[in-house]
């Protein structure tokens, strides 16, 4: 029987699929649906939200969760998620798997309509599929610059192969608490009003595209 | 002293007296002897008097007079008027008295006043000393006054005029109040430097004896305050073991945190290390993984390469990780058959031999071996990484909770101590307020011994004008037994007696000579000395004050004349007593003396008027010693409708049968 942090892995890797089509983007990279998971918890401190991971191993490529990989293998096998194009990348690091990854409408939806009828759940997919949309606005590949754009991985205070925290402890913030407690600040202070968190969810994904776009202008 | 000598009285302008088309606003001469103010309720005869008043006194009144109380003892001082006072005459009529002025003319010894004010504000308009314009201030009037009357002071000439020569209805008594008395004998029959000194020493007395009195309370509390100190020295062991503890308990507290914090720094170190080599360790695995899952994902293609990408996913899982992505079960010998079948040429599925093996992406046995080999390797490597990061995390978790144990316990022995602290008796502090009480103590040992000393100086300077005013007192009682005699039945004598004011709180009283009244009254032959008023009689008690008003004017007042002022007499006689009130008045101002009585009457149906008319030898209403306010006066309604009653009342009041020589 899956635990309950397993079936929210479930839920986010099928969420993100979902959002992302939803947007005519499919089928979705598998490296894509684990760059917006990064993000889902980059950005959960505004909505409140236990992130996947509490801790990420900051590299080269898209930060990889191995939860969330577990969740996709389980979907697959499940017959939720249907890949294609599965290939395997080697670099001087590492091997990572290259898969595309479609719904299967005929299964996912019924597990998608069971959690619209939740309102806890339907709070947490309605963030994912904000934050899916949102990515997918900049194009395919852009995830990947996206996260070298993003506040958090790109803090100069952790190197390459360091550790990035997405939880709180005793005392302290985390640092994407950080990150998020300055954004909104400076959003307030240039709204002048306190922002929504759809709204704040809004205008960092929109402050990233912006940011990938100037990089990709000539 | 000079009493003042009223000759004169007008009053222009003003609404509430314009008089007749042929004599137009009021002017009123008094002659010597008596003059009557005859009019109806509301036609203002008290008014008139008030003005009288008014023109003498200015704009200034008694400091702390409220106009009904006894006058006190404690210093005089004059305050000028506030607020609305100097309106009240403007307030009386309703064009405000802007145009109205009044005047009065009045002899002081051989000087010859003549005063005129604004009745709207009593501002000061003309100032004349025999004939003469002087500087027109409230300032010089009042010097003026003080130097013609021969008082020390322009509130002596307020109270001279209060407490002699105007009878008011409030009927403000002098011979049965002794505060009031001493001042007006001390005033009449002392120099004003003597008078000045005792007000000096009372003064100071009464401010000693009030800081004396406020050290005292204070040196009570401070000395309930020792008390309290020194029976909670008491309990002092019992707290200072008390906080001992604490103390201990809050250093043993800080320093297990101290060294607590540093161990987490440690652990925290320790952690951000154990972190990174577990999240290295899972990306190497997750690598590794990879690279086995490609190979595997490359042989099932390659001995099925019709099959579904999603079947080929599945069977790489499980040849990967022995997992199976279906059911989440680990099948190890299920992996080890396909791993059999794929190596033959067998179907994965049925095991049925198919086609020769594919080479597994140039991959050999020996390379999956020692590929196999390395993942279990990083596997390990994982799984020790990950029960170091549970075994520093744990720890750290417990320093944590530790710590916040450690820090309620310092937060709540540091509230306990400060509270003890704050309410701990200390031996320094009693020693402190012990010094403080002694020094209190002194000084209020010297304040009581400054107020005996000023005491006894006071009640010398006070005898010695006791002495002083007793060289008049015979003169005094005689004048008065004159004046009573004519009027009371009983007999009624002054005696010579003395009043004990407790000036301050401390120390003995003060023993002032005053005038007491000794009288027999239907009860008793025996003289009993009344000292108040009560137990006498309306009209006695009036008369008698009356009578040593006159009998001080007499012996007090150069030549012994003076003036004398009473509004509405008759309100407290019965009919017998008013032909003696009547022979009374006329007997102090006689046609032959300088001396005047103004009196004012409202023509009540009684033997006052008419006596006095016929011993005064006043004809009528026309009389220049009558101010008939029926003519003059701005008509009462009541007047206008009941004219003819008030007339024949008039009429009545000065007709020849109505005179005791007729009855």
């Amino acid at each position: 029987v899956p635990s309950d942090d397993d079936l929210r892995a479930q839920l986010r890797a099928l969420s993100i699929v979902s959002g992302f089509e939803s947007t005519f983007l499919y089928p979705v990279p598998v490296e894509m649906v684990h760059a917006c998971s990064y993000f889902c918890d980059a950005l959960s401190p505004l909505w409140s939200i236990q992130p996947i991971d509490d801790i990420v191993l900051k590299t080269e490529g898209v930060p990889l969760s191995p939860a969330l990989q577990v969740a996709i293998d389980w979907l697959v096998g499940h017959g939720l998620l249907v890949p294609s194009g599965v290939a395997y990348a080697k670099t001087a690091r590492q091997t990572r798997l290259r898969a595309d990854l479609t719904l299967n409408r005929a299964l996912a939806n019924r597990v998608l309509e069971a959690v619209e009828a939740d309102e806890k759940l339907s709070r947490e997919t309605s963030f994912v599929r904000e934050v899916a949309a949102a990515l997918a606005a900049m194009g395919p590949g852009a995830e990947t610059r996206a996260v070298f754009h993003d506040a958090n991985y790109q803090d100069p205070l952790a190197g390459m192969q360091s550790v990035l925290d997405l939880v709180p402890e005793e005392g302290r913030s985390s640092a994407t608490q950080s990150v998020l407690r300055s954004f909104s600040a400076l959003a307030r202070t240039a709204m002048g009003s306190e922002l929504s968190e759809s709204e704040l969810t809004a205008l960092y994904t929109r402050h990233l595209q912006s940011l990938v776009a100037a990089q990709e202008s000539p | 002293v000079q009493f003042p000598i009223l000759r004169r009285l007008a009053v222009h302008g003003y609404d509430l007296y314009p008089g007749t088309s042929e004599k137009p606003d009021l002017d009123a001469t008094f002659l010597p002897g008596v003059t009557l103010i005859v009019g109806a309720n509301g036609l203002g005869k008290s008014t008139l008097i008030l003005v009288l008043y008014r023109l003498l006194t200015g704009p200034s009144e008694v400091a702390g007079d409220t106009g009904t109380s006894v006058l006190g003892s404690g210093q005089l001082t004059l305050r000028p008027f506030r607020d609305q006072e100097p309106r009240m005459f403007a307030r009386r009529v309703a064009d405000q008295a802007v145009d109205a002025l009044a005047e009065v003319e009045f002899s002081l010894g051989d000087r010859y006043v003549q005063v005129s004010r604004k009745l709207s504000t009593l501002q000061l308009s003309t100032l004349t000393v025999d004939g003469k314009a002087v500087d027109v201030s409230e300032a010089a009037f009042q010097a003026l006054i003080v130097e013609a009357a021969g008082v020390g002071h322009f509130v002596d000439w307020l109270l001279i005029l209060r407490y002699i020569t105007f009878f008011f209805e409030d009927r403000r008594s002098l011979v049965w109040d002794p505060t009031a008395q001493r001042r007006i004998l001390k005033l009449l029959f002392t120099p004003p430097t003597q008078e000045d000194r005792i007000g000096e020493f009372e003064k100071r007395i009464l401010s000693t004896d009030s800081r004396a009195r406020n050290t005292r309370a204070t040196l009570a509390a401070e000395e309930r305050k020792l008390e309290q100190q020194e029976k909670a020295l008491s309990t002092l062991p019992v707290q200072q073991a008390e906080l001992e503890e604490l103390l201990a308990t809050r250093e043993d507290s800080e320093r297990e945190s101290e060294e607590l914090r540093e161990r987490s720094a440690a652990l925290d170190a320790v952690r951000a290390d154990v972190r990174l080599t577990l999240l290295r360790a899972r990306e190497h695995r997750t690598s590794l993984a990879n690279e086995l899952e490609s190979i595997r994902f490359q042989q099932i293609r390659d001995a099925f390469p019709t099959s579904s990408e999603t079947a080929a996913y599945l069977l790489t899982q499980i040849l990967a990780e022995d997992k199976c992505s279906a059911c989440g079960t680990q099948v190890p010998d299920f992996r080890a058959a396909l791993e059999e079948r794929l190596a033959v040429g067998d179907c994965v599925v049925c095991g049925s031999h198919i086609s020769e093996p594919g080479d597994g992406a140039g991959a050999t046995s020996a390379d999956l071996a020692e590929l196999q080999e390395r993942l279990e390797v990083a596997e390990g490597a994982e799984r020790e990484a990950t029960a170091n990061r549970d075994v520093t995390e744990a720890e750290l978790r417990q320093c944590w909770g530790r710590l916040a144990e450690l820090d309620q316990v310092v937060r709540a022995a540091e509230t306990r101590i400060r509270r003890l602290e704050l309410n701990m008796p200390q031996a320094s502090r009693s020693q402190a307020r012990r010094e403080a009480i002694r020094d209190l103590r002194r000084q209020n040992e010297e304040e009581i011994a400054g107020v005996l000393r000023d005491k006894d100086e006071l009640d010398r300077l006070v005898q010695a004008v006791n002495l002083q005013i007793a060289e008049y007192q015979g003169r005094v009682r005689a004048a008065f037994d004159g004046y009573a005699e004519d009027f009371l039945l009983d007999t009624c004598s002054l005696v010579w007696g003395s009043n004990v004011e407790q000036v301050g709180l401390l120390g003995k009283g003060i023993s002032f000579s005053v005038f007491q009244i000794d009288m027999s009254g239907a009860t008793t032959d025996a003289e009993v000395t009344r000292r108040a008023s009560d137990g006498v009689s309306e009209s006695q008690r009036e008369f008698i004050d009356l009578a040593f008003r006159m009998a001080l004017i007499q012996v007090a007042g150069t030549e012994g004349v003076g003036s004398l002022i009473m509004d509405a007499p008759e309100s407290s006689l019965d009919a017998v007593f008013a032909p003696r009130a009547a022979s009374v008045l006329t007997g102090f101002a006689t046609p032959g003396s300088e001396s005047r009585v103004i009196i004012t009457s409202n023509l009540v149906d009684g033997r006052l008027i008419p006596t006095i008319a016929e011993q005064a030898n006043i004809d009528g209403p026309d009389d220049p010693r009558v101010v008939n306010l029926f003519e003059i006066a701005t008509p009462t309604r009541a007047l206008d409708q009941l004219r003819d009653l008030y007339m024949e009342a008039l009429r009545r009041a000065f007709s020849p049968e109505e005179r005791p020589s007729a009855q």
